[in-house]
């Protein structure tokens, strides 16, 4: 088999997977910024009842 | 730290690593020359041993997160530990993924059971482990706790991984150690520095941006808590 076919696929893997963990860590980050949102909804929620 | 100098320091780190990984790229397959016997599937190792390095950074930093949270049950030094066990997972996914892919050119196949290779699928599956503790435990605190022992675990393999090869006279490439210094031609040394400095500090990013991720999860959690019970 070609050799460069080796080189080719142990760097595009190798960017795969650290692409991967990359998505994996912007759908946590979007995550985070849905609590945010509940979270402040929640405490304007309780503002509201309070006063 | 204070919330300007993080800020100042991460973005210094941010635009080193930006800068850095294009040049390892650069000097893993232009600066540094092919290898006369291999060929092309060489230069993986500009990948896989950085990587390799990497891992080790990341299982450090699980073990140091990993006892600070054992004796103080703090949250921060759980982010730390949850931080170090990713970045380590991925990069040693990395290791177990480009391995191959250069073993089959070199050895004609795709995996043995070789003594470095055996340890470090040890190594993955104990980080796997820690991954799915974390996942499945019946709470945070136990699932930390669990995966924090998982952990400190998982680094002790780390120095068997070092020395197998030596222990157990496997066949993997042993480049480094006395009486090897001449092992690699000056630009391949070269390209191999810039592309373990560069992954070294995409680790450190990577590390201190899951930490921080990790923390505000935990804080913000236990808040939503807080007003949870306060509302009754």
């Amino acid at each position: 088999m070609n050799r460069h076919f080796y080189l080719f696929w142990g760097y595009t893997t190798a960017w795969i997977v650290f692409a991967g963990y990359l998505a994996w860590l912007g759908w946590r980050l979007i995550r985070l910024s849905a609590r945010l949102e509940e979270l402040e909804r929640r405490l304007r929620d309780r503002g509201g009842a309070g006063g | 730290m204070r919330p300007r100098a993080w800020t100042v320091s991460f973005a210094v780190l941010w635009l080193a690593v930006a800068a850095a990984i294009p040049w390892a790229l650069w000097a893993a397959l232009v600066l540094a020359p092919e290898e006369r016997v291999m060929g092309p599937p060489q230069r993986i190792f500009y990948i896989h041993v950085p990587s390799a390095f990497a891992t080790y950074l990341g299982v450090a930093v699980l073990l140091a997160g990993s006892i600070a949270y054992l004796w103080s049950r703090r949250p921060a030094a759980d982010a730390l530990a949850r931080a170090g066990l990713e970045v380590g997972w991925v990069f040693c996914t990395i290791v177990l993924v480009t391995g191959p892919i250069w073993a089959r050119p070199a050895w004609g196949v795709w995996w043995t059971w070789e003594a470095r290779l055996t340890t470090t699928l040890v190594l993955w599956l104990i980080l796997l482990g820690c991954v799915l503790v974390r996942r499945y435990a019946a709470d945070r605190d136990t699932g930390a706790r669990f995966a924090a022992v998982l952990g400190v675990l998982g680094a002790l393999d780390i120095p068997v991984i070092h020395k197998a090869v030596a222990w157990w006279r496997g066949q993997h490439p042993q480049l480094f150690g006395p009486g090897r210094e001449d092992a690699l031609a000056p630009p391949m040394r070269e390209a191999f520095g810039i592309a373990s400095g560069a992954f070294l500090g995409l680790a450190v990013l990577l590390i201190a941006i899951r930490a921080r991720m990790a923390h505000a999860e935990v804080v913000l959690e236990d808040a939503v808590r807080g007003v949870e019970e306060a509302r009754g």
